[in-house]
């Protein structure tokens, strides 16, 4: 790339101003889910409300990290078949239940991976990128300025990966990413800030923590 | 050269594709049979822990037994001798 590409590049804004806050529960929500796990543990059929509830994000989550429909479909299921396994063991502890689904979602893809030995995928939806890329100027990015991003991305450390595609994609906040991604809190805020600096290097970014 | 590969996916998957491959019978049957075996399971390590403590108490009693078989033997022999002694 080519200093006067990078110098045009610069211009180009990535506001995440509107991704500070993660997904917050209300304490009615968090009583409710609250209310659903016990019934949960009570009797495993029960569990069937927690299925639903969370199956699409938990889809939405594994599908981002392998891009296959039928494994993320076996992982998803591999997933609340631990949840429902390990349901005695949860305990409230200040985050919603989602996150710890998260975690195992997590979990397994890591095992998935570590076994087939395969490189690793991120499969980001046009449509996300497009929201959390916005441009400052009146042009909008151009078809070479995502391969940039893309670049920018695929050069990143996979942690720095987790944790970004965390924020960005699933709005989570530094508490549940260090908890699924099992980090302290502020290794997951680092990882983040490296990420940032990396894309500071060829766009504009907005970024008010 | 990468350490992650980065796709773009042109749209994100429809929640009614995404329910297709919802199968929560297929979870708890797997659930069910995994239960199941862990019950199996925990039923054998008690049946062959109960067997041990049968062979080990019985093998203890026999040990008793015979320590005592001797003991008597040993008194009767004892007992005998000083008898023909005395006579």
């Amino acid at each position: 790339m080519t200093k006067t590409h990078n110098a045009a590049y610069k211009n180009k804004t990535i506001d995440l101003t509107n991704l500070n806050t993660a997904r917050h529960m209300t304490e009615q929500e968090i009583d409710y889910e609250n209310r659903l796990v016990n019934e949960a543990k009570r009797s495993p059929k029960a569990f069937g409300k927690l299925y639903d509830r969370y199956f699409e994000g938990i889809f939405n989550f594994i599908l981002r990290r392998t891009d296959d429909e039928i494994l993320t479909a076996d992982l998803c299921s591999q997933t609340f078949l631990k949840a429902l396994q390990n349901l005695k063991k949860y305990e409230y502890r200040g985050l919603p239940f989602s996150a710890w689904l998260f975690r195992i979602a997590s979990n397994e893809v890591n095992k998935h991976y570590n076994k087939k030995k395969k490189k690793r995928v991120y499969s980001l939806e046009e449509e996300r990128v497009f929201q959390i890329i916005e441009s400052n100027d009146e042009h909008d990015f151009s078809e070479e300025q995502i391969e940039l991003l893309i670049k920018t991305l695929k050069d990143l450390p996979t942690d720095v990966m987790e944790v970004l595609e965390l924020r960005f994609f699933e709005d989570r906040s530094f508490k549940e990413i260090s908890f699924i991604l099992n980090i302290g809190e502020s290794g997951a805020k680092m990882r983040l800030y490296r990420a940032l600096e990396k894309l500071k290097k060829h766009f504009k970014v907005n970024w008010d923590e | 050269m990468g350490r992650h590969d980065i796709r773009l996916r042109r749209k994100r998957m429809t929640s009614r594709r995404i329910e297709s491959h919802k199968n929560y019978y297929e979870v708890m049957r797997r659930h069910q049979k995994t239960s199941r075996l862990k019950k199996v399971f925990k039923l054998l390590i008690l049946l062959i822990f109960f067997l041990a403590l049968i062979f080990f108490s019985y093998s203890l009693l026999t040990k008793v037994n015979e320590a005592d078989q001797s003991q008597e033997e040993n008194t009767s022999y004892r007992v005998k001798i000083k008898t023909e002694q005395q006579v």
